[in-house]
């Protein structure tokens, strides 16, 4: 039975525009990207993410180890345009908080004072930090004059969460890229040997691989990092575990490429190639790399988020990265104490991050998918 | 509806709905099947020639829909004549009629069984369906069937699955699956179109045979005029939707009066055409895209006939020339009455 | 069939022999061995010990034998005897410390497993069938948000808010009156009543995982021309359903269940955590954080055992549903 191209563009200018017979393979999966309606808001998600974390210092209104005294374990403080008698402020302000004792457990507490008002202002000038690690400065974009100002709250010994959450999404972006890198880089290598010259070499990649794939990630994960030695410097600490979770996340890659470069070496135009006198690494390179290059894309979607979630699990639990190394695990280990949680449930917002973050890469992924295959239906 | 008319297709449109817009695929489509006759519809693939045949069991895919027209079929021993287009979707009376008074068969034997069931159990389905009979009484059926169809040890072929046999024997099977609940019409998509040419030739043969002995009739759909011409009764040549001419398979091999079907007919090898060393002659140009559809008659931008300022500014009506042979042409000489044979002897 | 069977228990037995080579490594990765732990902490109990005393000890376990001597002896320990060896952290074999704790790893493992397919497999045929229908989206929605909450965040959400709601602790496997009691059925009831928490945990991103997977595999399915072929001859859509799809897009389902087992037994050590539960899980990190490595290396190794094993039932299995995978070997 017929069934249907639906995707043919329907108007006339869209086809003008579209001719899938003129347009080159990334046009096409680009296209194709594009009407994929939840990629777009991966891809939107995750820029706002990366501006973030790339420019965490200008946009956090104080350096991230500054503690504020006056204001330990203290709730999100929001922004307002209007203040307590119901008039309009053109200038945003956030409330002023007084410190009080506890009268019961004689404990410190903020208390909110909404008569007096602290305007928030821009550009302001605070602790001071290196901008990219090039120069120093002490410009903050935001800042509340005559006081403080802390969006996601603080923790217990007075840091700010929101400073702390975009210097961690910083760190755990970048172990899942420098991770993701290496897994790419392993297991492009260990696919295209298999692949490529198949025989034993591909026997004992493919056994090498269906091995590491049936051990529990989390645990090994867990003991080769229990199993770094204790006294290494946190940079130490960083590539280590980026290692780590590169060395057992580089299987699903290696299997795509395998099982492509497994079907493209029966193509004519490698054999081609092959006549024509070309050296194996350039036939690779040159001939079979662009041909699955859009699936590899795929697979780093899917291998970017379980990076991120298994450094976050690691940090989590102490294993990973830890103090004074801001990551998002290692700002929820702080909230691993239910009772902590239930003074401090803010101190979950760095689990939010986390999960726009793994949400983002599954969308993009979704999407990637549809489009590495640019004819299909 | 003639009494020996089993099967009547009325004025059918059928639309393909995609991303808000609709694109006519079948436009005001008509034939009539007579009782024990086979009516060839023939055509380029996309003519719409595979929907016209999916819609007359309602098969149509999600995107696609009937907009109008009636599929009027008269049960076997009823002279209460069904519109099968009325029937609800999905509905008893659909299932009822699907499988048990009009079978299908498909172009892809490869793909037309599941890998995970047997064959037995595939075929002997539609018996244990609607005739409602035991387990035991329905494998004795289906074996019989996969014996009339040419299976060799049928009883042991009841077992195996759908991988152990050839492309050939899974059409046998399918054929047998169709035609157990004893069908009056058998619809037959391509059902060759896939086989290789010799076992092609065994399995027209098996449904010419199978319908001598058991009476049903069959439209069956193709592209290849040389099979037309084994086992057709009447033909009906479709382009882009619509049928551009149609009557007895030997008056139109005899006597082409479309240009599009004329050229259909230069473009199959002859033996005749091979001994004067003719060259076969192609139509000239592609079939269009379903969205650049010409307007008037769409085939006017190939047309050796075209006839500037008519053809596309309108579509050219049914024309009768004789009795049964009709065509839809603005050409005169396409639309002359037919000579009788008094006329072409002076 | 048979030839299949005897390939795939091969493989499981080399594999499970290569990661037993894994775990022991792993043992042996931390700086010093089992003689400087000792001293070490006899040291800091006060007590001094002597070179002499660690040549001996050193001598009296072994551990100035090659590394290959050491490997078979450990592995024929736990093969022969079931001895995993000394966990010092515990001060007891670790056998039995292990023993312990492992029925309720196991009950949560397989209780989890059992209500991922359970609730699985109807929801994602559901969504197949009336895809883009609002229950298709909410059910897609909370699939996605599912696999991308990490467990311990979802379990430290849940707990967050049965104590802000309910003013408990949803933590934990017993209530405290059932703690340390002997088993009964109000025990049995009481676990019950506090396994669905865990479950939901340690369930959620393999359920959603699997729902996906399933409602794919049905839409691919539902296309293909044998279902049509079966529409063709009269059967109704539940029949059609159940009889082709559902039995076809079961097959990637039942080949992912040794990866499920996998990725429970990988969750639960955290989960274990979080939720102090009495299972492997807090017994597994503690061990890690004090570098117990004869108790985290056998952990290790009986995690990947289950692991393995039940890649090799799900392979089995797959070979019992499919019978093309009989005829391509």
């Amino acid at each position: 039975m017929t069934s249907p191209d639906t995707t043919i563009p329907t108007t006339k200018e869209q086809r003008n525009k579209r001719r899938p017979e003129m347009a080159s393979q990334w046009q096409l999966m680009w296209w194709k990207f594009k009407k994929h309606y939840l990629a777009m808001v991966g891809v939107i998600a995750l820029s706002v993410l990366v501006f973030l974390a790339v420019f965490a210092g200008i946009i956090s209104p104080d350096v991230p180890k500054a503690r504020n005294n006056a204001y330990l374990s203290g709730p999100p403080m929001g922004i307002h345009f209007l203040d307590a008698q119901g008039d309009f402020h053109l200038r945003p302000f956030v409330y002023a908080r007084t410190t009080k004792r506890d009268p019961v457990t004689l404990r410190k507490i903020a208390v909110v004072d909404t008569d007096t008002h602290w305007p928030i202002e821009f550009f302001v000038r605070g602790g001071s930090y290196k901008f990219w690690g090039l120069f120093k400065t002490d410009i903050h974009l935001f800042g509340a004059s005559g006081g403080f100002i802390h969006l996601f709250g603080t923790d217990s010994l007075g840091r700010d969460v929101f400073a702390r959450t975009l210097y961690a999404t910083r760190v755990s972006l970048s172990i899942g890229l420098v991770g993701v890198t290496l897994a790419f880089v392993i297991g492009a290598m260990m696919g295209g040997i298999a692949g490529y010259f198949g025989g034993v070499a591909d026997n004992v990649i493919m056994r090498l691989i269906e091995f590491i794939r049936s051990i529990p990630t989390l645990p090994l994960w867990l003991a080769l990092s229990a199993a770094l030695p204790r006294d290494w410097s946190s940079f130490q600490v960083y590539l280590a575990i980026t290692l780590i979770l590169a060395l057992v996340g580089w299987t699903h890659l290696a299997r795509t490429v395998r099982s492509k470069l497994l079907a493209l070496r029966e193509e004519d135009f490698t054999l081609a190639a092959k006549l024509s006198g070309c050296s194996n690494s350039r036939i690779i390179l040159r001939h079979l790399l662009p041909s699955f290059m859009s699936y590899m894309i795929v697979d780093v979607t899917i291998a970017f988020p379980e990076i991120l979630l298994a450094e976050t699990s690691l940090s989590f639990l102490g294993l990973g990265l830890r103090e004074p190394v801001e990551s998002w695990g290692v700002l929820l280990f702080a909230a691993q104490n239910v009772r902590t949680l239930a003074h401090t449930p803010w101190l979950l917002i760095p689990g939010l991050f986390v999960v726009i973050a793994v949400l983002a890469f599954n969308f993009i992924g979704d999407g990637a998918r549809d489009a590495a295959d640019p004819y299909s239906k | 509806m003639n009494d020996d008319t089993i099967l009547e297709v009325k004025d059918l449109h059928i639309k393909l709905k995609s991303d808000g817009v609709e694109f006519p695929i079948v436009e005001g489509v008509s034939f009539e099947l007579k009782a024990g006759k086979v009516l060839a519809l023939v055509g380029e693939s996309g003519c719409g020639k595979s929907v016209t045949s999916a819609s007359i069991l309602r098969l149509l895919p999600r995107e696609l829909d009937i907009t109008s027209g009636q599929i009027q079929f008269r049960p076997p021993g009823s002279d209460k004549v069904v519109n099968i287009v009325d029937l609800p979707k999905e509905g008893k009376g659909i299932r009822h009629v699907r499988g048990n008074q009009i079978a299908m068969i498909f172009q892809e034997p490869m793909s037309s069984f599941s890998p995970l069931h047997t064959i037995g159990n595939q075929v002997s389905e539609v018996v244990r369906l609607h005739l409602k009979v035991s387990k035991k009484e329905a494998r004795a059926r289906t074996v019989k069937m996969l014996d009339k169809v040419g299976i060799s040890d049928p009883d042991r072929a009841f077992d195996q699955y759908p991988y152990e046999f050839s492309g050939g024997m899974r059409q046998r099977a399918m054929i047998a699956k169709a035609l157990s609940c004893n069908p009056s019409v058998l619809i037959a998509d391509e059902p060759t179109t896939a086989l290789d040419v010799t076992i092609q030739a065994q399995v027209l043969d098996l449904m010419r045979e199978l319908r001598r002995e058991m009476g049903m009739a069959i439209v069956f759909i193709t592209h290849d005029l040389g099979v037309v011409a084994q086992i057709a009764d009447d033909v009906a040549i479709m382009y882009m939707g619509r049928i551009v001419e149609q009557g007895p398979v030997r008056e139109i091999f005899a006597n082409p009066r479309h240009p599009y079907t004329v050229n259909l007919l230069r473009a199959v090898p002859r033996l005749g055409n091979l001994r004067d060393r003719q060259k076969l002659t192609p139509i000239q140009g592609s079939v269009p895209s379903l969205f650049d559809r010409p307007t008037g008659c769409t085939f006017h931008p190939r047309c050796s006939a075209y006839i500037k300022g008519t053809c596309e500014a309108s579509v050219p009506p049914m024309v009768n020339i004789s009795e049964h042979h009709s065509v839809r042409c603005f050409s005169p000489e396409a639309t002359a009455p037919v000579a009788t044979a008094s006329e072409v002897a002076t | 069939m048979l030839r299949i069977l005897l390939k795939r228990f091969g493989f499981m037995v080399l594999t499970l022999a290569a990661v037993s080579v894994v775990a022991f490594v792993l043992i042996q990765l931390p700086p010093g061995d089992f003689a400087d732990a000792y001293a070490n902490k006899k040291q800091a109990t006060g007590g001094p010990i002597s070179l002499e005393e660690m040549v001996e000890l050193r001598e009296r376990l072994g551990l100035n034998r090659p590394w290959s001597v050491q490997y078979f002896d450990w592995i024929s320990k736990i093969v022969l005897h079931g001895d995993f060896g000394y966990s010092w952290g515990w001060k007891r074999p670790v056998a039995d410390v292990i023993a312990e704790r492992m029925p309720f790893t196991l009950i949560l493992a397989f209780s989890t497993l059992f209500f991922m397919y359970a609730i699985a497999i109807p929801i994602g045929i559901y969504s197949a069938v009336r895809q883009y229908s609002i229950s298709d989206y909410v059910v897609s929605v909370v699939g996605y948000i599912g696999l991308a909450t990490p467990n311990f965040l979802l379990a430290l959400i849940l707990m967050y808010l049965g104590q802000k709601y309910f003013g408990q602790s949803v933590g934990g496997l017993f209530s405290p009156e059932f703690q340390d009691v002997d088993w009964s059925w109000a025990r049995a009831k009481d676990l019950i009543g506090h396994l669905w928490v865990p479950i939901i945990v340690l369930g959620t991103s393999g359920t959603a995982y699997l729902i996906r997977t399933l409602r794919a595999s049905v839409l691919d399915e539902l296309n293909k021309m044998y279902v049509v072929a079966a529409r063709a001859g009269g059967l109704s859509p539940t029949q059609l359903l159940l009889k082709y799809p559902v039995r076809i897009a079961l097959n990637p389902i039942v080949a992912t269940l040794g990866w499920r087992i996998s990725a429970i037994i990988s969750g639960a050590p955290i989960v274990g955590v979080v939720m102090s539960l009495p299972d492997t899980g807090p017994l597994f990190l503690q061990a890690l954080l004090d570098q117990d490595m004869a108790l985290a290396g056998a952990m290790v190794l009986i995690f990947a055992a289950l692991t393995i094993v039940g890649t090799f039932i799900s392979d089995i299995l797959l070979v019992m549903l499919d019978p093309r995978i009989s005829l391509e070997s």
